[in-house]
């Protein structure tokens, strides 16, 4: 064995240990990566020469500044009632008797055939309606004895009765109706209008998020996030108990002109920053800075309920100091009124399966009912009075709807009657904006199964919320990895049935 | 044979026109390298380059000369593009004369014209085949909206069916190919008559017979035949495009109206669908007419003021108002709206106490059609400068302090439609009053209450089970 063959051995190791650590390498390895990279800032970069159309939208160093819609629109703002959990169309608005007629005998084969279910397993029992329907109004609209007040304003509003959806679970059918897509990561519908329209009051955020029921949305704070848009178009996320918005407040030992001086030097830092890398991000993050040192003062103020008059709150059915559905009601209408572009309710606790005496149809969603109704109803009246509805735009919906079946969870009797998670068909209503009055759109077959006319998804109502914003859901777009995205992505249609 | 032959020879056109606009520029490139030393025995090649272009040239006015008699394109610019298309095989011709000859001075005069004859011609070619302004299509910020935006029908029922929904569809999806300057087949779509009169085989409308009207029978022939219209790869007209067609060569004629002809339940549909897109897209309560933009500066500085002040659509002139982020706007913030008297039209400004001069200024903003004074000082008598807004729609006064009486001097305003009159010092009462003199108002009166019930705090629970 000559030792200069093992040498060379020791060599060519060495030089490739060698290649994994020197710089030199790395670089020389690198180049045409890195040039790849020159390229694609020159070319596309933040704000290059082939950026989209979004360039002339997007105001880096004030992304809320007030922006004109693209054409001259009904509605100024849009407050979104989600009623997280799915409430049942089937005890509300679709009056079904014919399903009555089935109540307790075994679900026909043919509705079963090819189909998944959340829970529902083996041969299900129908269930016939679990309310007492009335017709309402001029309009004749179908509204059940659970909604008492609603029923009194059922002219007000235009329903529609035929809304599909392809998610049966929670997070991704809430991800589908408030950002286009079941996966994460899409901004959400308050998020594009802002992009959009900008904020009108200066001192306030343009889209605001109100939770009550105890619990956050399956999805998370993702139905609320502003994806690849520049972060400061996200929800901001308020509270109608405690302090209105966490970490708001001056810290302990701090007054404000302290606090208005590290802002100020923050910024300063984040000016330099920019100027070096250009990066809009960064002044979207002064903006913030600025804005919250602003919201310090009005937000308390706006979010504050109790300088509301007693009648109003009687009205509401609010529950001072708690956190409840019928004071975000309240707030919205406040924020609106000040307005906040974009106010999004969540009311947790509609999913009424039936396992628990909280999510019993004959129970806890008689309940769930209850404690929306006045406010809802409040809500419309109160915008009315103040000449608010016909430029607010005012939607309530769940993420899907519910079966003409009863659970049976995993094949076996559910200790109370509920219903599982249905995507064929179920009612979503609106109303103001320019939304028409005593309006129903699509139907179902005679049992609520399925959608026989006038359609609709996720994405109609996303593309008619833009419309009554004043906007061509095609054409409010965003440039992000090279290619122009909008909230509707390939589908959408206005859904001028309902359009006054 | 013969007929064919020429046919032939005329459609290598388009692909013999290259070769003179190559061989040309290539000479005046070789040309312009003449002047240095290295390049000295280059003469050759540039005569043997204006050479081969001046033939080129020639043949291609041959051939495009062959191809003009098709008749299919617009006259004038044929006619120019022709003569330019001479001139330049003759020009080039004194090219290769002069090349050789030692007058610097012609070589450069020919060398341009040239230049510039390559350039004319080649663009009148060049509009010929893809029509006027070719070359800035799609440059710029609407190339998405290229194709004809359509006018809006306001009530399609009593649209005209040909001039206000078939028309416009004609000249968005065919008037490329068949129109004024250009026309395919010898026919052109853009107006009645030539319908009538049909294209190079004949006739194309049969009234009543959409299924002998060549208009209807190509439109539905299979995408991929060579007579379906439009060609492919062009925007092909919808599913609802084609049955419109159909019912309007069925059914109509060219004078009716939408609603004196038969619909059935679908073309209903589709029609009115025409109407609520143009309903979405029409400008809600705004002014007739149009005004010139306000200032940038001015803009900014109510800006500056705290005031939102945007366009009411980025098409638009007239300005939006609103004074939301201002907590208590006083007077001297009001005043700034006087630079922008004539385009305000939507004003929200609620929660002030101001004197009359604001009002009076706010009052003269003649433009104005939606005003939301909503809790303010507002009464009586500064209401009366409101009285001149002739193009007043929407007037929100809840919570001032109007009366009856007030409330009667609206009646001046002749457009006014919303009303809203709550929390006012008007007694209940008096409102039948009101809607009595302002008949054609929607007046709400506010005080809206939502009863009491039992249920409403109660919580249904099962019975409970007894072990
Ligand atoms: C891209 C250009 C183009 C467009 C767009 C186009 N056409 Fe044509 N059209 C032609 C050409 C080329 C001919 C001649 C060749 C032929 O007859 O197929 C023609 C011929 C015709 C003819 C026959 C005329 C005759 O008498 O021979 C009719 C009818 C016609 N087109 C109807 C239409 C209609 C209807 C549309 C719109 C829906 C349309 N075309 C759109 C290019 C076009």
């Amino acid at each position: 064995m000559s030792s200069n063959k093992q040498h060379r051995l020791f060599r060519e190791a060495h030089s490739k240990q060698l290649e994994l650590e020197t710089r030199r390498l790395f670089l020389k390895e690198c180049l045409l990566g890195m040039g790849g990279l020159a390229m694609g800032s020159i070319l596309g970069g933040c704000n290059g020469l082939f950026s989209g159309s979004d360039a002339d939208i997007f105001n880096a160093a004030n992304p809320l500044l007030p922006r004109a819609p693209q054409f001259a629109a009904k509605a100024k703002s849009v407050i979104y009632l989600h009623m997280a959990g799915a409430p049942s169309q089937l005890e509300l608005f679709d009056y079904k008797p014919d399903l009555m007629k089935l109540d307790g005998q075994d679900c026909p084969q043919s509705l079963l055939e090819g189909k998944k279910f959340a829970f529902i397993r083996g041969v299900p029992k129908m269930m016939g309606p679990q309310a007492v329907f009335r017709q309402r109004g001029e309009s004749g609209a179908w509204v059940s004895d659970h909604l008492p007040h609603f029923a009194t304003v059922a002219d007000e509003v235009s329903f529609l009765k035929a809304v599909q959806t392809d998610q049966f679970n929670h997070g991704p059918a809430q991800l589908l109706m408030h950002t286009g897509t079941p996966r994460l990561g899409r901004p959400s519908i308050g998020s594009w209008v802002t992009y959009g329209l900008g904020s009108e009051n200066q001192n306030l955020p343009g889209f605001v998020v109100l939770t009550s029921g105890g619990k956050f949305p399956d999805a998370g704070k993702s139905v609320w996030g502003s994806g690849f848009l520049p972060s400061v178009y996200q929800g901001v996320q308020c509270r109608s108990e405690g302090d209105p918005v966490l970490f708001i407040k001056d810290p302990a030992g701090m007054d404000r002109d302290l606090r208005k001086a590290s802002i100020d030097a923050i910024n300063e830092v984040n000016q330099l920053s920019y100027q070096e890398f250009h990066d809009p991000e960064t002044l979207s993050r002064i903006s913030q800075y600025e804005m919250a040192y602003r919201m310090q003062i009005s937000v308390p103020d706006v979010m504050n309920i109790n300088d509301e008059p007693a009648y109003i709150h009687e009205m509401y059915g609010t529950r001072p100091g708690k956190a409840c559905f019928a004071n975000n009601v309240l707030l919205a209408r406040k924020l609106v009124e000040k307005g906040v572009r974009f106010v999004q309710l969540f009311d947790w606790g509609w999913d009424s399966h039936g396992t628990d005496e909280n999510l019993a149809i004959d129970y806890g969603f008689v309940n769930k009912c209850r404690s929306m109704d006045k406010p809802v109803t409040a809500l419309l009246l109160d915008l009315k009075q103040r000449g608010l509805l016909d430029e607010t735009l005012v939607v309530w919906g769940g993420e899907f709807g519910r079966t003409p079946m009863q659970e049976n969870r995993d094949g076996k009797k559910n200790p109370f009657k509920g219903r599982d998670h249905h995507t064929e068909a179920f009612t979503i209503w609106m109303a103001g904006g320019g939304i028409k009055r005593g309006m129903s759109y699509g139907e179902t077959d005679e049992i609520g199964y399925a959608a026989v006319s006038g359609k609709t998804t996720a994405f109609d109502i996303q593309a008619t919320i833009l419309n009554q914003l004043g906007f061509d859901h095609e054409k409010l777009t965003y440039q992000f990895q090279g290619r122009p995205f909008r909230l509707t992505d390939v589908h959408g249609k206005v859904i001028n049935e309902i359009i006054a | 044979m013969i007929d064919a032959l020429l046919n032939f020879t005329g459609h290598l056109h388009p692909l013999l026109v290259h070769l003179p606009i190559g061989f040309l520029l290539l000479a005046l490139v070789l040309q312009w390298l003449r002047a240095r030393k290295k390049y000295a025995g280059i003469v050759p090649a540039i005569r043997i380059a204006y050479g081969l272009g001046s033939l080129s040239a020639f043949a291609s006015c041959i051939s495009g000369w062959l191809l003009s008699g098709s008749g299919e394109y617009d006259p004038e610019t044929l006619s120019l593009h022709k003569w330019m298309g001479i001139s330049l095989a003759i020009v080039s011709a004194a090219g290769f004369y002069f090349s050789k000859k030692p007058e610097k001075r012609w070589r450069i005069i020919i060398g341009t014209t040239v230049f510039v004859l390559v350039m004319i011609t080649g663009h009148l070619g060049g509009t010929l085949t893809h029509g006027e302004g070719f070359l800035i299509k799609g440059i710029g910020k609407n190339n998405s909206d290229s194709s004809v935006m359509r006018k809006p029908i306001a009530n399609v029922e009593e649209a005209a069916a040909f001039a206000d929904v078939i028309q416009p569809l004609l000249i968005e999806k065919c008037g490329n190919c068949h129109n004024a300057k250009k026309q395919k087949g010898g026919l052109r779509l853009d107006g009645k008559e030539w319908v009538l009169k049909g294209g190079k085989d004949g006739k194309i409308y049969e009234p009543g017979k959409a299924e002998a009207s060549e208009l209807y029978k190509r439109v539905i022939l299979d995408p991929l035949e060579e007579k379906h219209m439009p060609p492919k790869g062009k925007p092909q007209l919808t599913e609802k495009e084609i049955l419109l067609l159909h019912w309007w060569i069925s059914e109509g004629d060219f004078e009716k109206k939408v609603k004196d002809i038969p619909q059935n339940p679908k073309e209903k549909e589709i029609l009115l669908a025409l109407q609520s897109a143009a309903a979405a897209q029409e400008k809600p309560m705004l002014p007739e007419g149009t005004v010139s933009k306000a200032s940038a500066s001015v803009i900014e500085t109510l800006q500056k003021a705290g005031i939102t002040v945007v366009p009411v659509s980025s098409e638009s002139s007239f300005l939006s108002v609103n004074f939301v982020s201002i907590p208590k706007a006083d007077d001297a913030t009001v005043a700034l709206l006087s630079k922008i008297r004539p385009q305000l039209v939507w004003l929200k400004l609620g929660y002030a106490n101001l004197s009359a001069a604001s009002w009076k200024l706010i009052g003269s903003c003649d433009n104005l059609t939606r005003i939301s004074i909503e809790h303010t000082n507002l009464d009586d008598q500064s209401l009366a400068y409101l009285l001149s807004l002739q193009q007043l729609q929407y007037l929100n006064l809840v919570a001032t302090k109007i009366t009856e009486k007030g409330a009667q001097q609206l009646e001046k305003l002749p457009k006014l439609q919303q009303l809203y009159l709550g929390q006012n010092n008007i007694a209940s009462g008096e409102f039948a009053a009101i809607q009595k003199r302002l008949n054609k108002v929607k007046i709400d009166s506010g005080n809206y209450h939502v009863e009491n019930l039992v249920t409403d705090t109660q919580l249904l629970k099962p019975a409970p089970v007894k072990k």
